[in-house]
């Protein structure tokens, strides 16, 4: 009959009126992500205090990043990493050191939220990144007129 | 009266109108942004005030406060002007509607065909807004606002006049009083489909925003307009849609009826009014929009005929009933 595809397109609609919203609400609800979710990389320890790290500086992870956002040196006559940071504002989380690392020293987490003031708050030393699962904003970082105070 | 006080009172009713216009305005905003996101599964506006009654007074601080940018180019007279007198009509026709029994700004005896016209006088802010900013898709969405406006208004008059014959007269308190006994929506049902149709293209409205098409020609005759000119230009389409819809509740839905009580009557009509609102919204947050030739075809094809077909038989069963009465 003429214009039942419009009563229907009408009823569809109300339907959804009277439904509940799919939003979630974000800072104040957040939605579940799947076991899969790619997200931080964490460095394993084998002890916390001191910190060893189970990491051994061979910089595999190094040459194999695609995005060339992993930055390992070796300490001197130590299997430990004299440095290792990952600059996030690179990282395109694609699980590539992970795999790549014969001795299972990292690890992949769900923390999709990092964020920060400036691109020196997405490049993370060891011990951030060994530490912190979750990233939380301790301070604001100092903006230019606030370093020139501290200097002098 | 002294004459001061004539122009103390006129100043007052003014105010009045103005008040009410602008709030209504904002109310309806919210209103469709809120039925709009719930209609897409989503929540609208959430944040400021309960449910977000507030977002859209910020919003039109926000806009009242943008930078005023003519664009170098336009034509100034007519750019300047469109938005001002885009107002005008819409401020005209509150003096005429009537909210209640004796609640009305100014009571004249062709007070319907006043609002009507006066509609109609909105095409010539928009085909100024087109031609005065000097861009093309500005310009195409003035000619076809002015197209549509023009091949829809004849049917919308004519299913008018069938309520007029019906009730014998053009004042709108009277139209409403002669639905004492019965709603002009059972036997004007045609006329009413028409009118909605008709008043739906008339504002601008899905499935009839052929004018201001954004995914077309982002959104027309407004493109070049910002700040409070375009405020001017958002609030009086949402003022136009408020006219429409009161009109719409006057003729078929019986107005303040059954109450005659001024208080009673217009929570009454406002209630009838934004029901049809709310249906209005309804539609806009369903359907598609028309192509231009469709649009036209349903316009001249469809609507008009229908329209005279409605008007004569109208015609003959208040002629046939008439003679039964022996009058």
């Amino acid at each position: 009959m003429l214009g039942t595809g419009l009563l229907k397109g009408l009823k569809t609609t109300l339907r959804a009126f009277f439904s509940r919203p799919v939003t979630i609400m974000y800072p104040y609800e957040r939605a579940e992500i799947g076991n899969r979710g790619q997200g931080l990389i964490k460095l394993r320890v084998t002890s916390i205090d001191p910190i060893i790290y189970k990491c051994t500086g061979c910089g595999i992870c190094e040459k194999n990043c695609p995005q060339r956002c992993i930055e390992v040196i070796k300490k001197e006559g130590e299997k430990q990493p004299e440095i290792y940071t990952v600059n996030y504002g690179l990282c395109m989380f694609c699980r590539i050191c992970i795999d790549v690392c014969p001795f299972n020293a990292l690890e992949m987490t769900q923390d999709s939220e990092h964020i920060g003031y400036g691109r020196q708050d997405f490049i993370w030393e060891k011990e951030k990144l060994a530490m912190k699962s979750i990233y939380i904003i301790e301070e604001k970082a100092p903006s230019a007129g606030d370093a020139g105070e501290a200097g002098s | 009266m002294v004459w001061w006080s004539i122009l103390l009172w006129a100043l007052l009713k003014l105010v009045i109108a103005f008040l009410f216009i602008f709030i209504t305005a904002l109310i309806l905003i919210w209103m469709l942004r809120k039925i709009m996101g719930h209609m897409q599964y989503r929540r609208g506006p959430r944040h400021h005030g309960p449910h977000g009654i507030w977002q859209t007074v910020f919003d039109t601080i926000k806009l009242l406060g943008k930078e005023d940018i003519i664009p170098s180019g336009v034509d100034r007279w007519t750019f300047i002007w469109a938005p001002m007198i885009i107002f005008v009509p819409s401020l005209m026709a509150f003096v005429f509607l009537p909210f209640a029994e004796k609640i009305v700004a100014t009571n004249i005896e062709i007070s319907l065909f006043f609002i009507l016209a006066i509609m109609g006088l909105s095409i010539i802010a928009l085909l100024m807004a087109g031609w005065g900013s000097n861009n093309k898709y500005a310009l195409l969405g003035g000619v076809r606002s002015a197209a549509q406006m023009m091949s829809y208004e004849i049917p919308m008059l004519i299913s008018a006049m069938g309520v007029v014959m019906m009730s014998g007269s053009m004042n709108l308190s009277e139209i409403v009083r002669a639905q004492q006994h019965i709603w002009y929506i059972v036997p004007q049902l045609v006329g009413f489909f028409i009118f909605g149709c008709a008043s739906l293209a008339e504002i601008n409205s899905t499935p009839f925003d052929i004018p201001e098409a954004e995914s077309e020609i982002v959104s027309g005759f407004n493109v070049e307009y910002s700040g409070f000119r375009f405020a001017a230009f958002f609030l009086a389409e949402f003022v136009n849609l408020f006219i429409v819809c009161a009109l719409a509740a006057l003729l078929f839905l019986g107005g303040w009826l059954p109450f005659t009580n001024p208080v009673y009557g217009t929570i009454f009509f406002l209630a009838k009014t934004y029901v049809l609102i709310f249906a209005v919204m309804w539609v806009k947050s369903t359907f598609p929009r028309f192509r231009i030739d469709q649009f036209m075809n349903f316009g001249w094809k469809v609507l008009l005929p229908l329209s005279l077909a409605n008007l004569f038989v109208t015609g003959v069963i208040v002629l046939m009933v008439d003679k039964f009465r022996g009058v």
